[in-house]
């Protein structure tokens, strides 16, 4: 019996293999189709969005009565190597505070002093607002945000200050305080970005023949052999995997291999394109399984590539947008995208728990094409 | 055994009812002929017989045993050949051939022997390599006869085999559905527009209209359901608008129908009733080019049932 199913899957995927040999259109749509037009939106935007910001200069000068500025928040704040562009001037009166920012141009003051007891800390912009200026105010709210929470902690907890945090990050599962790593500066190209996302949100078109064979009571007939409806299915749907799988890893070769020249971890990358042909093939055997016929099959199979390719960032950055990024989160060609992503820039393993939703999305639609296709009849 | 017994089936659709209480027995190595004109409910029967749609009541048992309980088991001993042509267009008959043999579970030599005595019955051992896509209606009929012979099923259901085949096709189509019969004793279901090409092969006959069973039996006990009846053909010249009524009012004539300027009437054979129908049409000033008198056929007995060619 298992030896018979075996060769039913053999007989579908090597008509599958053959049918989509004999079909040039099936090529074009998955491989030349999202390469040529990833390559043309990611040339064409390259120049908008792939800037290389060249910081300016910003000197800050520093008065700090309280002399902490050095081992302090701010002295952590205006470290030159994590904020390139700060050139910082100590100075130790009121008096050369105000002088030397009386001269400039364009620069800032911050001034922590004691008054009455407490602790403020003034903010003196000179010039015009800039990039620098802002990234350096964030910088500097963010690290009083960190020191009064540290201040808070040890006054109400003490020497448990330290030990409080470690559990609440056990328990958080993330750092109390974000450190913002380099590597996280580096983004997508807009290149990467396109070849990535068009065919994360185009490979949902893919499909063996299911519907079509449906349609055309290639089905039937092949139900008539005495096959049951719930081996065909899934041997559509291991067929439809195979195929599709094999196109990926080929679509994966020119851009990563020719276009990109980029190394990337082998087995991570294995991973997330079977789940890209896992996820493809139970949205396509979901249609075969709930539609009798092409048309039926399209009117459900083509809004759905829309809205994945509108709401799911595949012609543009849904990062912008925090309403558009909540969206997008719900449509799975965003799920790969940011997989892919991930395999890129070197981290594929960060956004693991996507994965796993695309795993459960893919059984849930997959089951319920099973259970429409089993209790329908086949013609 | 493979004898096929049809016990009170009833099949509906929403509202309609596309098959009603209907009962036949097709015996083991016969050819049985299913006739019946469109929305007869011959396709409806068949899909029931191979088990592709359930029934409301009834039920079909092949050699004893019923398609509800066994489905999987009974299919494997049908070759059951479609209306349309089911086939991948865009593969070779070879391919073709062998995808469906697989289906049946054949492999290596087996398989290899089974595409050449298909091919062979059906005359395609010369197009083996050719593409689908890129032959004629014959051959892709008989393609189509091909991958369901591939597993030598014992019962062989063709429907409608031969719809839009060159004269040519549809002889070696009949020719290879006979040898099959004889050589191999297939029993064999056959539906089919063409009543020449039943009266040609099928050795019992169900005719259906509307669902319902008309009637059943050999071609002769058919025919002799109607045998008091003549069947006469007349064309004239012209003919007036109220014809049909004027034929009607003459006693002893049954049927009429009339197209342009051809009546078909089905007449008592007794009691003089050509006779009236010439007075009839010379006291209209019709003028008569052609008058026939034959005995029924099979095509008389159905428009006799149901008052309709078989092809309307």
């Amino acid at each position: 019996m298992i030896h018979n199913t075996w060769k039913v899957v053999g007989a579908i995927l090597a008509k599958d293999l053959k049918v989509a040999g004999s079909q040039g259109a099936l090529i074009v749509l998955l491989l030349v189709f999202p390469l040529a037009l990833g390559l043309f939106y990611g040339l064409m935007y390259q120049n908008v969005f792939d800037q290389n910001i060249t910081w300016a200069p910003l000197t800050v000068f520093l008065l700090d009565e309280t002399g902490e500025a050095d081992q302090g928040f701010i002295g952590k704040v205006l470290n030159v190597e994590s904020l390139p562009f700060v050139q910082k001037r100590i100075v130790s009166s009121v008096r050369g505070f105000e002088e030397s920012l009386a001269e400039q141009k364009d620069a800032v003051g911050i001034a922590i002093r004691r008054v009455e007891g407490q602790t403020l800390i003034y903010w003196h912009p000179i010039g015009e607002s800039s990039l620098e200026k802002s990234i350096l105010l964030q910088a500097v709210e963010k690290g009083i945000e960190e020191y009064q929470w540290q201040f808070r902690a040890s006054v109400f907890l003490g020497s448990e200050a330290e030990s409080f945090q470690k559990v609440w990050e056990t328990f958080a599962a993330r750092p109390l305080f974000r450190e913002i790593a380099r590597e996280d500066i580096r983004v997508l190209s807009t290149i990467e970005y396109f070849l990535i996302s068009l065919f994360a949100a185009f490979g949902f078109m893919f499909s063996t023949e299911f519907l079509r064979d449906r349609e055309q009571k290639l089905l039937a007939r092949a139900f008539m052999a005495g096959i049951g409806k719930s081996t065909l299915y899934w041997s559509n749907f291991l067929s439809n995997f195979i195929i599709f799988f094999a196109g990926i890893l080929v679509y994966f070769a020119i851009v990563f291999g020719l276009i990109l020249r980029s190394s990337i971890a082998i087995v991570p990358f294995f991973g997330i394109a079977a789940l890209q042909a896992l996820v493809v093939s139970a949205f396509q055997s979901l249609a075969g399984g709930l539609f009798k016929t092409n048309k039926t099959g399209l009117a459900f199979i083509l809004p759905a590539l829309f809205v994945m390719l509108y709401l799911g960032g595949a012609f543009y950055s849904v990062n912008q947008e925090p309403t558009m990024e909540k969206i997008a989160n719900f449509l799975p060609n965003y799920q790969l995208f940011k997989l892919y992503e991930g395999l890129v820039l070197g981290h594929p393993y960060q956004e693991a728990s996507r994965a796993f939703i695309l795993l459960a999305v893919s059984t849930v639609m997959a089951f319920i094409g099973w259970f429409a296709f089993t209790k329908k009849e086949v013609i | 055994m493979y004898e096929i017994a049809i016990h009170n089936v009833t099949k509906r659709y929403d509202d309609q009812l596309a098959l009603d209480n209907v009962s036949a027995r097709i015996e083991e190595g016969e050819i049985f002929g299913l006739l019946g004109p469109n929305g007869a409910g011959k396709t409806t029967l068949i899909h029931l017989i191979c088990g592709l749609i359930g029934m409301d009541s009834g039920d079909i048992l092949i050699g004893g045993r019923s398609m509800k309980t066994s489905p999987e088991e009974l299919k494997a001993m049908i070759g059951y050949v479609p209306q349309e042509i089911v086939l991948f267009d865009s593969l070779s008959v070879k391919d073709n051939l062998e995808y469906f043999g697989r289906l049946y579970h054949l492999s290596g030599m087996q398989l290899k022997e089974k595409m050449r005595s298909a091919s062979e019955i059906t005359g395609l051992n010369d197009h083996l390599k050719q593409k689908v896509k890129k032959m004629s209606g014959g051959m892709k009929r008989r393609l189509n006869i091909a991958c369901a012979i591939m597993h030598d099923p014992k019962i062989l259901i063709l429907d409608e085999p031969t719809v839009g085949v060159d004269p040519q096709s549809r002889n070696h189509i009949l020719e290879s559905i006979r040898k099959m019969n004889r050589t191999q004793k297939t029993t064999v279901l056959y539906t089919s527009h063409y009543m020449e090409e039943a009266e040609a092969i099928c050795d019992r006959l169900i005719i259906l209209d509307l669902g319902k069973e008309l009637v059943q039996g050999t071609k002769k006990e058919i025919i002799r359901t109607i045998t008091n009846e003549t069947v006469v053909e007349i064309l004239t010249d012209h003919l007036p608008n109220d014809m049909t009524e004027a034929f009607q009012e003459i006693l002893g004539v049954k049927k009429v129908s009339i197209t342009e300027e051809k009546i078909h009437l089905i007449i008592d054979s007794s009691d003089h009733i050509v006779e009236k129908v010439v007075r009839l049409l010379s006291a209209r000033e019709v003028k008569i080019r052609n008058l026939s008198v034959d005995n029924p056929t099979l095509e008389t007995v159905f428009l006799s049932i149901t008052g309709k060619a078989l092809r309307d």
